[in-house]
Formats: C-alpha cells, structure tokens, sequence
C-alpha cells in the first residue's frame, strides 16, 4: 500500500489504545481522519507501475492513452519538520496508462534541488509559498526553492513538470526519470512560467510568468522550442495562479490580493482587499500595446476555465470564484496538521462577460467546485461547457462530486460519488467531434477502500456516473492538475 | 506553487551588482602585489580555492574586501582578479595581504560580456558565491558570515560555485 509507515503507526496506535482498553475504537477514527491520507507523504521512491484493478463498468472501446498528474506528495520529515502548506510538498508525477481497457499506475518524484537537499539532510529547511525558510544551504534562484509540483505540460516528447515561480523540470514520459529544469534562453533562465500554459488549437503554446506588477509572455512552438519571449507591466502587482486566453488575445485576471513586502513565506505578503475591484487586462496577442482593462466587483480565484470571443467582441472567461483568499491563506495550510477547518469555503463557478462598452457582467452558475476543465481542442474558442469538479465535502477537506456546466442552455449535470471520495481533476478528453462527445477522465483517493481510483463518465451522461472505474493498490496523496495524451 | 522567491530574486539582484561592479573593474590575471603591511606587520597570503567552475566557459570574476563598509558596497574593493576556466578547480593567490579580516565575493563570467548575468526579473543566471560559502538566503550574506582572518604566513579559502 503507498503509505506503509503510516499504516503501522496506525496499527500500532490502535494496538496501544487497545492496550489501555479504556477508549472506544471510535476515538482514533476521530483523532485521525481518513481525509489525511490525502495529505500524507508518498513513499520517497515513488510508486512501481502496477496495474489497476477494474473495480465497477466496462472500459469504452478506443479510450488509451496516458493520464499524467503532478501535485505535491510529500511534506514531513521524521524530526518534525515540514512544510507548513500545501502548495509546498515536493512534486509527484503520477502516470495512469490505458490500453486496451486495462490501468496501470506509477508515480515517481521530481528531483528537484529542494528535494535533493531536503532528502540528503531528512529536513524541510526550503522556503516555499506558505513555509518559512529554516537553514536553508542555498537560495540562488527561484529553481532552488522549485517544487515542479503544480502540473504537467506533455511537450517535444517530454512532459515538463510545472511550478509557477521558476522553470518546468523535464521529466521522461516512459520512465518518469527527471532531467533538470529547462532553460528556454539563457539570458531568461529561472524565468517564472505558470503551470497553466494555453495550446492554441495549432499547437502552439502560450504562457505567463509573474514577477510582482511585471509579466512575461511565453510562446513556443508545438514542440516547446521558444518563439517570442516579451515583457509587460501589470496595472497591480497581485497573486496570478492562472490566466485565460482567447484567439486574438490575452487576458489577466487580477484578484485584489497584492504583495506587500519582499519576504517569505510568501503568502504572508499577500493583502486582500475587498474594497478593491478585479481588474481583467485584456492584451492584443499580436501587439502588446493594445490594451484594455476591465473592472468587476472583488473576488479571489486560483482557477479559470477558458476564455473565447463572440461576433460582438464579448469575452467570456470563466473561472471559480471565492468571496476571498482564506482558502488558500488558512485552510490549506491546516490540512496539513490534521485540522479541519470549519465552514470551508465554498467556490462557485463563474462566467465573466467582458462587454464591447467596458462592462463586466458576472454571470453565476450556482454550482460549487473547484478545477474547471474544458475540451482543450477549443482552446480560446466557442464552447458552451465547463466541467468541474464539485460539490465541497461539509466535514472534511476536498470535493465529493462532478458537474457540467452547459453555458448557453443552463442545463448542469452532476454525479456524487459520495463521501468517502476526495475526487480530483476531471479532464475532457474527445471521443467524437461533438462537444458532448468527450469523456470526463480523472481519479479520486477513495477513503473508504484507502486507495486510489481512475474513474471515466461520459460528458453525454454524467448523471449515470462513471462508465467504468479502476482501482489502484496504493493511496495516493492528493494531485493538483493533469494533462491528457491521447493515443 | 511559490512566488515566493520573487523576494529573493529582488534581494538577489544586489548580490548580482556588488557582486558585478568591483571586479569587473580590473582585469588582473592574477593580483598584482600591493602595498607592504601596514604597522610592520609581516604581509601575509591568501590563497583561494573556486570549486565547481565550468571549465571552458569564461573567467571567475573576484573581488576581496576587508571592512563591512566595502562588503556593503561603501567602498572599493581592495583588491580583485580574474582567473581563466581552466578546470573545474580554479586556484587564485593574492600575495602581500596585510593581516585583517576580509571577505570574498565571485562570480563566473559565463557568457564574458564582464558583468555578471541576471534574467529580466533581476534573477542571477551566471553561478556565484562567498567566502566561508556563505549562504545565499533571499540576499546576499552579511560580512559577518562572509568574513574571515587572514594570518601570516598563509592563509587558504574554499568558495564552491554552485
């Protein structure tokens, strides 16, 4: 199983309690909720390819591929050191193969320098977003502090494993080998480059880097090789985890949630304020000069889904919203330490309409969740669907279910898969050229059989949950986001 | 997920242009005598040992200062050098020190434009360091972690690129 250690402390906890006899069997369920397997650290060699265990449905015809996730995946070390947040766990790629029906898993870490160092000395001394630098060797660059733990971009044969504040790390697609962090241009090594990258539907691919109220564009060819590199200025230098893009241009979204002061842990330089708008800058893909902004009420957000253009020069971008930054400032922080925070914030989905007369509409859906995925064919183009991953667990960290947001009838479709699922990224992944004929793929760390899972549904159907479900034999820690490679 | 080194990489910038601005001020292949010890002292010598250097790329950039004052950047360095990449060690001698306390600050001129290399965001991009290997922690170290004596009649230093 993937947490071995964990799991004898655990037996060997309830032994002791047996021993003194005197506590109910409940309290340890109690004192160590199932949910932090979801926080626990991975095995420190990884996960060896194993298959999957088809566990509910038949497996559609002609799904294969390869699902690769990144998320962080290990957080403490033996003398009582960690990492105090979430977004700071060294980056795990995880692998789901499909072929022929059949799943197979393997996970490995990105070895990254702060790994490396935190390995060789069996200490978290690294500073991070939400962690404190604690006798750290060496912080030359941003790449030292690199967790490569935030997504996966499959690239010229590779897969980058991506962080935001320094370079993706090469990672072999087969054997989950690393091969160091990338430099596009040497006069731009260490760059910051988001892990939310954008593919036009050519291939190309675009992506931001941020560096308080200064940005760069990225663009590279299909292959990854760097085209266009510009700089530009920000009208706030706020926190940007993810951005949108249209055909014709590209959109930041910025959340009153701005850098204050220059020293880590950096989310303790971040200050809301809610009185302040949500600014979206809206840059001419061909001329950086060409700029508008746009002002809506404020709001805080990790995630957009997609963004494209109508005939009367609309842009509608989509994103999960929160009424403010506490997610990230407090809750995912706790989950390290066990707590679990009452009353979680719950995100909704949401759509922006960026009007022709300067207005910003906020067009609610109602639906709450996190992850918004969209089919990547129509990168910056027409759609009507979002799917996300929904319906925040109340008792415990992390989401129960998936829904599917159709924007131009109103029409949602849901699936709960119940609590004792922690469901994780939903991708769309076509079956047909129809926008309904995609597949929703992704997994969940199932609580209950404390094992990993790979479920399909069908974006046709989703009210008759997954088509077919695979369960792994390790219990994976919790991932952030995935890429697709369809074969 | 961090921006978190956008603080260092500010911090950073400074270590580039101290770090930058003395030695590229001469170019000594090797540190030419200067004046005697003051006070009758015998001079000593320092000898500095650059671990790690790329070899085939271009000159370890090196600037010795003996008071916080020039570690801070209020006064010239006093003396600095430059030495070819010829392997992946690289040995320096400064002859005739008088005895004091200095500090060290280098770095490799990777593409041999004489200054040392940042991205566009002030982020260093050519390998660097300090005496005692002196941590680099969202900044440059202070001379009290950088500084160390120099007694006669010789006097070795290891600085580690990275």
């Amino acid at each position: 199983m993937s947490n071995p250690l964990s799991r004898r402390d655990a037996l060997r906890a309830t032994a002791g309690i047996a021993a003194v006899a005197a506590v109910p069997s409940l309290a340890f369920a109690q004192e160590t909720p199932m949910w932090r397997l979801g926080f626990a650290n991975a095995p420190a060699e990884g996960y060896a390819d194993a298959a999957m265990t088809l566990v509910h449905g038949r497996p559609p015809a002609g799904l294969s591929g390869r699902l690769y996730r990144n998320g962080p995946a290990w957080f403490r070390y033996p003398d009582g050191s960690a990492m105090t947040h979430w977004f700071d766990g060294d980056g795990l790629i995880r692998r789901f193969a499909l072929d022929g029906g059949h799943a197979r898993f393997a996970g490995r870490f990105v070895d990254t320098f702060k790994r490396r160092t935190e390995q060789r000395l069996q200490r978290a001394v690294m500073a991070g977003f939400g962690t404190a630098e604690n006798g750290a060797p060496r912080l030359s660059n941003t790449d030292d502090t690199n967790a490569a733990n935030t997504s996966v971009l499959p690239v010229g044969g590779r897969i980058w494993a991506l962080w935001e504040a320094g370079s993706p790390f090469a990672v072999d697609p087969d054997t989950l080998d690393s091969n160091g962090p990338i430099t596009l241009r040497p006069d731009l090594a260490h760059m910051p480059f988001l892990a939310h990258p954008k593919v036009e539907p050519s291939g190309r691919i675009w992506n931001i880097g941020i560096h308080g109220a200064r940005a760069i564009v990225w663009r590279l060819s299909p292959e990854g090789a760097l085209e266009d590199a510009q700089l530009l200025t920000l009208p706030r230098a706020d926190y940007i985890h993810d951005w949108a893009m249209t055909d014709r241009h590209l959109l930041f979204l910025l959340q009153p949630w701005t850098m204050t002061s220059a020293r880590p842990p950096f989310i303790e330089s971040l200050r809301w304020d809610g009185s302040a708008p949500f600014i979206v800058l809206v840059v001419d893909k061909d001329d950086f000069s060409r700029r508008r902004t746009f002002e809506a009420p404020a709001m805080a957000f990790f995630h957009t889904g997609d963004a494209f253009e109508e005939a009367d020069g609309t842009i509608r971008v989509d994103l999960c919203a929160f009424a403010n930054p506490c997610w990230a400032t407090s809750h995912a922080r706790d989950y390290l330490v066990g707590a679990n925070p009452e009353a979680s914030p719950k995100p909704e989905l949401i759509q922006l309409a960026l009007r022709p007369n300067g207005k910003a509409d906020v067009i609610r859906s109602g639906l709450s969740g996190e992850f918004p995925q969209t089919d990547r064919r129509r990168q910056g183009l027409r759609r009507a669907l979002t799917a996300i991953v929904a319906d925040p667990a109340p008792n415990r960290p992390g989401e129960t279910g998936v829904a599917l947001m159709d924007w131009e009838t109103g029409r949602q479709d849901r699936f709960d898969f119940g609590q004792d699922q922690m469901v994780e990224e939903m991708l769309v992944v076509p079956y047909g050229p129809g926008e309904r004929q995609c597949w929703l793929v992704g997994s969940s760390l199932n609580l209950k059989a404390r094992a990993t899972e790979l479920h399909v549904l069908d974006a046709a159907n989703i009210a008759a949950g997954p088509v077919c479900s695979w369960r792994s034999r390790y219990a994976v820690p919790l991932g952030f986001h995935g890429a697709f490679l369809q074969r | 997920m961090n921006k978190t080194v956008l603080a260092a990489s500010m911090v950073l910038a400074m270590v580039a242009s101290a770090c930058a601005s003395a030695p590229t001020a001469t170019s000594q292949a090797h540190a030419a005598p200067q004046a005697t010890a003051p006070g009758g002292d015998a001079p000593a010598s320092l000898t500095l040992t650059v671990a790690n250097v790329r070899a085939g790329a271009g000159p370890v950039m090196i600037a010795l200062f003996d008071s916080q004052a020039g570690w801070e950047g209020a006064a010239a360095s006093v003396r600095s050098a430059q030495a070819a990449a010829d392997a992946a060690n690289v040995t320096v001698r400064f002859e005739r020190l008088p005895l004091g306390t200095y500090g060290v600050k280098l770095y490799q001129d990777i593409d041999r434009d004489g200054r040392m290399g940042t991205n566009p965001f002030g982020i260093p991009n050519e390998p660097f360091g300090f005496s005692n290997d002196a941590p680099v922690r969202f900044g440059p170290p202070g001379w009290d972690a950088a500084r160390f004596a120099v007694t006669a009649p010789t006097t070795s230093q290891t600085i580690t690129l990275p």
